[in-house]
Order: structure tokens, then sequence, then C-alpha cells
């Protein structure tokens, strides 16, 4: 009995222990997973990873720009809706898959009225071919102006 | 043609539902022989889903456009290898080949079992074709492989250039074989309970499949690692992404379940707790195909959303609640044989490495649905970066680390200090020793983690070596026999024991090499013309001219890099990139210079006309010994399962008193 109830006290230590390990590790990377539509009336300090689409009009060197100092530029659409876009500037590696109309995810906070990238944070998501596809029919995509990623 | 692949799945939804009804009528007294009818339903599902996998092949080899799923993910141009591979690049075609995968497993778990096991035997089958049953039904009326399209396209969309690869083609199989070989553990733990025979039989009878299924998911994540590191060019081989920890959960649980089955054999504990471990592993590894297939998570892997969620989520439901009440049921019959009599014992070492694998493997689970659960609750979809997920696995590795030195030494039971004085000694020395480059790479404690990796590594790798040297001279000075032929020994006598050990030092590897690469990796960008040269972190890159070419399907350019250190040149790298007309894909080729103490990794970002090339440059330390790790493992465990020519000795329970080791 008596092993039994240090048994239970050992395990509940290990359980408290591991609940304050989740618990502190989990504080310092907290990230709000949202749109662009999401954004913009709440820009404050806090790390958003953004979804979207990347607008019409992303230069062709993408890879090449985001390695320059004044960074890769380029505008995320809204999903959903489509008037909602985003202006991006981010610095790294760039995905092969990235291009015009591929959905994205990219970690960074709003800065002006820009979103700021994390250097290294963009994720390129491969929809299925098939939507890709169907996404070309259907829905056309709003006609953003290329280089024009200063006004939101 | 289509037609008959529709009729070979259906035909295999019947005969699985047939072989359970058969199954479990069987269990009837006086209805014996419905046994040998079920597994004979066993054998129809087998041939009919082969049938099925065939017909797949068939229409994929022979570009027939009409079938959705070929012209989704194969094209004229695509090579024969690539149009085997494309069966499973679909959505519908992994289901086929999981499905048909667990039908050979059956088969062989039939077949294996024609003499061993007969009062388990119904309820195993049952359990088997039941997931049988809901993989060919999900198949035949959810998502069939065989829809077709109209109007029928004239070429196919191809395959994605990323995935026409080796490892891509080989590391989904792997895991899905791994998931596969799951169900068995846990079709033989169910008819344990259900036919109450919860003695260690059955534990004994899965032993392997654990074994083999625990290989195949190893080889799987190495594989995909291997992939990403490879092929995506961001110098990196592990993202903790939705889909990877989804392949990594099952694995961790069930590293702990083949630690403390060997509890349960040798002492009758932990039965419940071995119990519970079965039903998790097999349900995650549902759980990885219901993540990857629902879509409720943002991925890199993204392989479109589907339908498929809620019936997973059914069947993991399902699963779940009939087993636990199945357990609960029986509780009173897997009492413990024996208590633990000491925290520091074999036993207890296995405890606190379960407890450290499942804690690992709930955070990641808990990281992974953060954001499914905080937008539940509060409405926001959270996700956690990357950062908690090292931060958790770093402490927890390392621990294991330790507990992998420590725990083959400490003998069952209760050890004695001075016994542990003896077995530690030299291990401890090695140590110490290890501690003075560790503390001068540590750099003021920065890189305090990456350091106890190195004292931790150094001491198991200690213990491990001074295991078998002490097995080595027993059977020298006892049976006379050379120093080689002693190792020879240890493992035909002892394979699942050697074997494991082997694991470990794959294992050491592993953990090691992570946490070098992750404190002592740089990055660094650079722009050179034809003739200039730059440096990072101590390496020269001399651009030596660039190169363009063009052919029907792509265009390639790519760049000389001789690389150099101290002036003294070691490698010319030639990174480059193509990009795939059809899709307007580009996939970078990356090049790697890999020594045993560092990768040099350059990724060529851009070629512009006039010869100007930046690239990407990533050192990273210690990285060969990832792979090399891997391989170690996975050659351990094959030790470990290969079958020994002599019969398989029996499991020697722990004599009272006495160190248990001795006769081993």
């Amino acid at each position: 009995m008596k092993s039994r109830s240090r048994f239970a006290i050992a395990l509940t230590l290990a359980a408290v222990l591991g609940g304050w390990l989740i618990w502190t590790s989990i504080g310092g990377s907290l990230e709000t997973y949202t749109s662009p539509s999401g954004l913009v009336t709440t820009s404050n300090g806090t790390t958003y990873r953004l979804n979207g689409k990347v607008a019409p009009g992303s230069p062709a060197n993408a890879a090449e720009r985001a390695q320059t100092a004044e960074g890769l530029r380029f505008v995320v659409v809204d999903k959903e809706k489509a008037a909602v876009t985003v202006p991006v500037v981010y610095r790294g590696n760039v995905p092969d898959a990235f291009k015009d109309g591929r959905e994205i995810v990219v970690t960074g906070h709003m800065e002006n009225g820009v979103f700021q990238a994390e250097r290294g944070s963009l994720i390129t998501l491969c929809p299925s071919k098939f939507m890709e596809e169907q996404a070309k029919k259907g829905t056309t995509m709003p006609g953003g102006v290329p280089g024009d990623s200063a006004g939101t | 043609m289509t037609l008959v692949g529709r009729a070979a799945l259906l035909l295999a939804f019947a005969a699985a539902l047939y072989a359970v009804g058969a199954a479990l009528w069987s269990r009837r007294k006086g209805r014996r022989e419905f046994l040998a009818s079920a597994e004979r339903g066993v054998w129809a599902v087998f041939i009919t889903t082969t049938t099925a996998v065939m017909v797949m092949w068939w229409l994929l080899l022979s570009d027939r456009f009409d079938v959705a799923d070929v012209a989704g993910y194969s094209n004229r141009t695509l090579g024969w290898r690539y149009k085997i591979t494309a069966l499973w690049g679909s959505q519908a075609g992994s289901l086929l080949l999981w499905m048909w995968l667990l039908s050979i497993v059956a088969v062989l778990v039939v077949v294996t079992n024609r003499r061993r096991n007969r009062e388990l035997m119904p309820v195993v089958v049952a359990v088997l074709m039941g997931v049988a049953a809901f993989f060919t039904s999900v198949l035949s009326f959810v998502t069939s492989p065989f829809a077709t399209v109209s109007p029928v396209p004239a070429d196919g969309r191809g395959l994605n250039p990323l995935l026409q690869n080796l490892y891509m083609e080989s590391h989904p199989p792997m895991l899905y074989i791994g998931y596969v070989a799951l169900s068995v553990p846990f079709a033989f733990a169910i008819a344990a309970l259900v036919t109450r025979r919860l003695d260690s039989t059955w534990i004994t009878s899965v032993r392997r499949w654990t074994i083999l299924s625990w290989v195949f998911l190893t080889i799987g994540i190495v594989l995909g690692s291997r992939w990403a590191y490879e092929e995506l060019g961001w110098g990196g081989y592990w993202a903790w992404d939705p889909v990877e920890n989804a392949a990594l959960m099952p694995w961790l649980v069930a590293t702990a379940f083949l630690h403390s089955v060997m509890v349960q054999e040798r002492r009758g504990m932990l039965r419940i707790w071995n119990m519970v471990l079965v039903i998790l592993t097999f349900t995650l590894a549902l759980f990885g195909t219901f993540l990857t297939r629902s879509g409720i998570l943002s991925s890199v892997h993204a392989f479109g959303e589907s339908t498929l969620g809620p019936y997973f989520l059914a069947l993991i439901v399902v699963i779940l609640a009939g087993s636990f009440a199945l357990l609960f049921s029986r509780l009173s019959l897997l009492r413990s044989e024996n208590s633990l009599e000491s925290y520091i014992s074999r036993e207890a070492i296995f405890l606190y490495n379960n407890l450290l694998l499942v804690g690992l493997a709930f955070a990641v689970f808990w990281g992974t649905m953060f954001p499914v659960l905080s937008e539940a609750v509060r409405g926001d979809k959270i996700t956690v970066g990357q950062g908690f997920f090292n931060q958790v696995a770093a402490p927890i590795g390392l621990a294991l680390l330790f507990f992998t030195g420590v725990g083959p030494m400490i003998p069952w039971r209760k050890a004695s200090p001075r016994e542990l004085r003896r077995r530690f000694g030299g291990p401890l020395v090695v140590a110490v020793i290890a501690v003075i480059p560790a503390v001068y790479l540590a750099q003021d404690g920065a890189h305090w983690w990456a350091a106890a990796a190195i004292v931790l590594g150094a001491f198991t790798l200690a213990c491990i070596i001074s295991e078998f040297w002490r097995g080595m001279k027993v059977r020298h000075q006892s049976g006379g026999t050379s120093w080689p032929g002693a190792l020879g020994q240890l493992f035909t006598r002892n394979r699942r024991r050697y074997g494991g050990y082997i694991v470990h030092v794959g294992v050491v590897s592993i953990i090691v090499a992570i946490a070098c690469q992750g404190a002592f990796s740089s990055q660094g960008d650079l722009a050179l013309r034809t003739g200039q040269s730059g440096e990072v972190s101590g390496y020269r890159f001399t651009n030596e001219g660039g190169t363009r070419s063009k052919d029907d399907h792509k265009m390639s350019v790519g760049v000389a890099l001789a690389v150099s250190e101290g002036g003294n040149r070691f490698a010319t790298l030639e990174p480059g990139v193509d990009v795939f007309l059809a899709q307007q894909q580009r996939s970078s080729e990356v090049a790697v210079d890999s020594s045993p103490f560092r990768d040099v990794y350059v990724v060529l970002v851009g070629l512009t006309p006039d010869g100007l090339a930046r690239i990407s440059v990533f050192i990273n330390p210690m990285m060969m010994w990832i792979w090399i790790g891997g391989l170690i493992m996975v050659l351990g465990s094959v030790v470990a399962v290969w079958p020994s020519r002599r019969p398989r000795e029996a499991i020697v329970p722990a004599p009272a008193g006495a160190d248990g080791r001795v006769r081993e």
C-alpha cells in the first residue's frame, strides 16, 4: 500500500512537471492563424500566421528578390473575400512552389499597413490539382497592380 | 476495366463482412469449422484487393485518362516508375494501397497462426477484417479510385516534379506498412481481452509484428526527412509540420510499447498500461491518416481538403470507445503479478522511459491540435510555433538519451549501490572526459543543451559498449570462445537484446546530431558575379561560371562554385534550378558536400542573364549522423527481428533476489 501511494505521488509529480514544461514552452510561441480579412481590424503587436493566396503580379524572380536588402514584396489575397488584400515584405528562403495564385502561410506582424514577415517563415501549400483547376475556371482573381504594394 | 476494379472492391467489402461474421460465429460451441471459412474469407479479401490494385496499375500504365486519378496524377510523358508510384499520389489510391497492405498483413497473420493462438484467432480475424470492411466501404462508396471524368482530357496533369524523387516514391509506402502492421498487435490485444486469455502469449505473438512496424515507421520518417532536406532547399529536415507529427506520434508510443512489453514478459507488470499503449498506437496511426486527409490543419503536405474526415473520426471514436470499454470490463483480470520494488531497477527505468515517450507524444499531439482546440474554445485559431516543439522535445530527448544508457545496465527488481558503482564507473569517467569539449562548445551556456547532448551521448555510448564487453567477457571466459566468436554468440543467442543495443547506438547518433545541428548550424546569402568570391562562416565560395540549358520539358540553370576552407579547395558544388515548363513549377537542385563533421549545403536562388548568381549557404554540423543513425537503427532492429534457427529461448522470469541478467 505504501509503495502504491508513493507511486501515485511520483506519477502526479511527473504529470505536473510535464504540464509545467508544456505550459511554459507554449507561452512564447503562440501565433494567431488568420486571413487578410482577420488582420486589418486588429493590427497590434501580435504575431500572426497569415494564410491567403498570392495575388497576380508577384515578381517572377521572387527567390532572388527575397535575398536583396529591400526584400520580396508581394500581395496576399483573402481566400474567401477576394477584395481584401495585404502587402507583405519577406526575406529569406522562398519555396519552389511560390507563384501567383498559390496558397501560402507566412509568419510576421503588421507595421504601418505592411505585413513584416519573419525571416524564412514562408510556406506554400500545394492544393490538390483538381482544386487548382477549379480555381482557374471559377473565381477570377482581382487584378492587383504589380509593384503597388505600398497602400493597403 | 474500371468496372472490374469497382466490382473487386465491392467483393472485397462483402468478403470482409463475411469473414467478420464467420469468425465471430466460430466462437460458438460446435461452430469451430467456421474459423477455417473466415480464414478463407481473408484470402478472398486479399485476392480481390490485389485485383483492384492491379487494375489500377494497368489503368495508370495504359494512360487511361478517363479515370480521374489517372488524369490527375499521371501523364503521357511520365516514366513507368512514376506511373506505378502515382498510385499513392491520389487520396483514393493511397487508401487503396493501405487496404492492400492490410489484406497482405491479414493473410500473413492467418498463415503464421495456423497452429498457434487458435483461441485468439477468431477475434483477431474479426478485428482485422472489421478494419478492412471500413476501408473497402470507403473505397466503394465514398471515394473510389476508379471514378471517371468526362469529357476525357487529352493528357493527364502529371505528377508534381517535387514528388518525382526516390525518397518520395518510397517513404509513403514505408509509413503505410508501419501503420498497417500496427493493426496486428491491436487485433491480438483485443482478442486477448475478449477471450480473457490475458497471460503473456498474445504479447509474445505480436512482438515481432510490433518491431517490424516500428522498423518501417522509422524508415518512413527518416526517408521523409531526407526528402525534405534534399528537395525543399531550406537547409532543414524537420519542421514539426502536422503531417510529420502524425507519423512521429505512433512511432513514439510504439517505442514505449516495445520497452514496456519487456516488463510484462519478465515481471508480469504494466499489463493494463501495455493494453492502453497498443490501443493508442493503432488509434494514432488512424489519427495520422485522419489528420492528413481531413484538411482540419494546414500543412505543407496539404493533400486537398476532403470529405473523409467524419468517416475516420467515427472509426477512431468507435475503436477508442469500444477498446476502452472492453479494457475496463477486464481490469480485474489484468492485475499486476508483482509490484515495483525499487525506483532504481530495470522496470522502473522502463517506466520512466515510457512516461517520457508518451509525454512527448502527448506534447506533440497538444501542439498539433492546439489550433483546433483554441478555435473550438476561444473562437480564434492560435497556432503553436516550432519553438514550442523544440523546447519540449529537447529536455525530454536528453532525459531519454540518459535512460537509454542507464536502463540496460541496471538489474531487474533492485540494484545494490555496490553493483551500480562497479557498472557505471567506466561510463562516468567517459562522461567526465566528454565534459571538456562540451564546455568549450557550449560558449558560455548559450548552447548548453547541445553540450549536454554530447556529454550524455558519450556516457550512453560508453554504457552500451561496456554492456557488449561484459557479455563477451562472460562467453570468452566460461566457454573458452575467441573474442570475435563471443561477439557473434551474443547476437545469435540473444538477438533481440543486442539488436536493441545497436538500435540504441543509432539513437545516440541521431540525438547528438540533432542537438549539434540545431545549436551550431549557420547560414548566409551571397551574391557573386563570375570570378567573384564570398565567405560564409569560414568557407569561401568562388563563382566559376553559370550554365543554362533547355529541352522540351524543362529549363535549367546552374552555377559552378569552388568551395575552399583556409585556402584549401575541397569541393566544387553545382547547385541549380529546373523550371518545368508544363506546370511552370520551379525545382531547386541543391548541392551538398557531406563530411562527418558538417554538411556544406548550397541552394541556387537565382542566376541573372549577366551572370550574377545568388546563393544561400547552410553549414549543418554533424548532419550526416542523422542519416547514419537512422541506418544503424534499422540494422539493429533487423538483427532483433531476424528469426533464429534454434527454437526461441523461453523467457526467463527474473529469479527472486538475484540479478536476472546472469541467466541470459
